[in-house]
């Protein structure tokens, strides 16, 4: 053997060994063990330690939204009595707030609720403004820290009334404001509380959801009534970068993002029709009661859709207020529900919908036609490069 | 002033909203007419609020020998909303199904007993639609 290809080989060993201690995990561990899952697995002690913490913490705070809700009874009787349509306001928790503060806040929620184009409505909403660090914690009821709004729906004990919690911090964000000296209106707070109204503005607005809708929901965790936009254009929320980090165009690594989303998801925004359909009807076929309580806590981690928090609110605005409240009381299935709403395939409605929000991206192995073109033209470079130096060969 | 704002509070409160207001009316309508038909009613009223689908039962006394009737009216959300008595042994003695959204069912009891309501909200527009069911007793 010639002592060059002696040392092609060698060299090539060496790269394989490279590679498989890289890539082939050591006998009896984990295929995707990381940093992050160095933990021990728990014990069934310890699981059993934390389940009974997350029913502590859940019981916890559905108590707390019932006492605000009864403290709350009076102001909202007096309101339902008289046909006053704004929310009733509660401030709890270290409370640090001038009454000129409370005011702004109050005229706030006034204007958010003629905003959303919103009376005297049939379920009476409460908002609970907790200002600072929560007195009970933890807060949320899956181990989430205080900040995390929290709504308590209508129940078979009070039908009529929606209770959102919303812990406000005086240091940060749209409660830095309210603690200067001449607190004024601003669009920060404005949004903070448009927001706050989450779930309880949709059951405000449309009543509360047909049987079929209310587990389908509870099911998703409120994921598609997030939030109440039905004002604004699409594209215009607080939280754009969730979807300008999926957008091809403006982030490189788009990828990254658009894999953090189950696989239905991620096919979705590759514009496959029966993936939205999948997307949009996942948790339809539940047959839990819906939860009384919910919780933003994380809710932009794995979403079933991605910007499903704007799912609703753009439906809303693009099928109007009357067909929207009759599939959100209708009691028939929800793909039938949905689908006589929407006067379409859901599939191809939410398609569509996905892609005026962020443009398709590629799946699959194809390549972008830039990329072959490049390599075409690399490869008929190397081919003409190789053709001239074969030419000019001179053998002696 | 403080003393006016005390004695209207109660009232205030007793109220309800709009829609609450709208089933009160119905239900002295109600009264009304069956007060010109010879009957009287029973101070006994029943309300609440369902959602479509659901149903709420209550239970009262009726005396033997007497003719009752019991009315239901609802919020203007409400399409439909029926009616089911039942006898102590638990047979259902009238019902009122289908009656759109004033139903009303007639007993006049063999026996006196604790009587079973039980009231469906059966098509709702805008969930909870209210109710009311109130009872009359027929003039001797």
């Amino acid at each position: 053997m010639a002592r060059a290809v002696r040392w092609w080989v060698v060299t090539a060993t060496v790269a394989c060994v490279g590679v498989a201690i890289v890539y082939l995990p050591p006998r009896g561990e984990p295929a995707h063990k990381s940093l992050f899952a160095q933990f021990e697995t728990p014990t069934p002690y310890r699981l059993r330690v934390q389940e009974l913490a997350t029913k502590w913490r859940a019981a916890t705070v559905e108590l707390q939204l019932l006492a605000y809700r009864e403290q709350l009874r009076p102001e909202l009787e007096h309101r339902r009595a008289l046909d006053i349509a704004p929310p009733a306001v509660l401030f709890v928790g270290r409370d640090t707030l001038s009454q000129p503060a409370r005011n702004l806040v109050a005229a706030a929620l006034d204007t958010v609720w003629t905003r959303l184009r919103l009376g005297v409505t049939k379920i009476s909403v409460g908002v609970v403004i907790q200002v600072g660090r929560p007195l009970v914690e933890p807060l949320g009821p899956s181990g989430a820290e205080g900040w995390t709004q929290t709504y308590l729906l209508p129940d078979s004990t009070d039908r009529t009334t929606c209770i959102a919690l919303l812990p406000l911090s005086t240091i940060w964000g749209a409660g830095r404001s309210l603690v200067e000296p001449h607190p004024a209106f601003n669009a920060t707070l404005v949004s903070f509380l448009q927001n706050g109204l989450g779930p309880c503005a949709y059951y405000a607005a449309f009543g509360a959801p047909g049987r079929s809708i209310a587990r389908w929901m509870g099911a998703r965790r409120f994921d598609l009534a997030l939030y109440p936009w039905w004002d604004r254009p699409p594209r215009d929320g607080p939280f754009d970068w969730l979807i300008t980090s999926l957008d091809a165009r403006k982030n490189p690594w788009f990828w990254l993002e658009a894999h953090r989303h189950p696989t239905t998801a991620v096919a979705c925004l590759g514009g496959r029709a029966a993936a939205c359909r999948s997307s949009v009807l996942a948790g339809s076929e539940a047959s839990k009661p819906p939860p009384h309580i919910v919780s933003t806590s994380r809710w932009w981690q794995g979403q079933l859709l991605a910007g499903a928090d704007r799912y609703f609110a753009d439906a809303v605005r693009t099928i109007g207020r009357d067909r929207f409240h009759r599939f959100w009381n209708s009691e028939d299935p929800v793909d039938t529900a949905l689908t006589a709403a929407l006067r379409r395939p859901i599939g191809e409605w939410t398609r569509e919908w996905q892609a005026r929000l962020v443009p398709p991206i590629r799946l699959g192995p194809a390549s972008r036609p830039s990329d072959t073109l490049l390599s075409l033209m690399l490869a008929a470079a190397a081919l003409g490069f190789v053709a001239v130096t074969v030419a000019r060969r001179e053998v002696r | 002033m403080p003393v006016l704002l005390v004695l209207l509070a109660p009232r205030i409160a007793a109220q309800g909203d709009a829609w609450e207001r709208e089933v009160r009316l119905h239900l002295s309508q109600a009264t009304r007419r069956l007060h010109d038909t010879g009957y009287e009613q029973v101070p006994q009223s029943y309300a609440g609020a369902l959602n479509a689908g659901e149903s709420a039962s209550f239970t009262m006394t009726l005396e033997a020998g007497a003719t009752y009737v019991l009315t239901g009216v609802c919020d203007p959300d409400c399409d439909a909303l029926d009616l089911a008595l039942y006898a102590p042994n638990g047979y259902e003695v009238d019902a009122a199904r289908s009656a759109e959204s004033a139903p009303i069912v007639q007993v006049a009891p063999r026996e006196t007993g604790v009587y079973r309501l039980r009231v469906v909200m059966t098509r709702c527009t805008t969930n909870p639609c209210r109710y009311g069911v109130a009872l009359f007793r027929k003039r001797q």
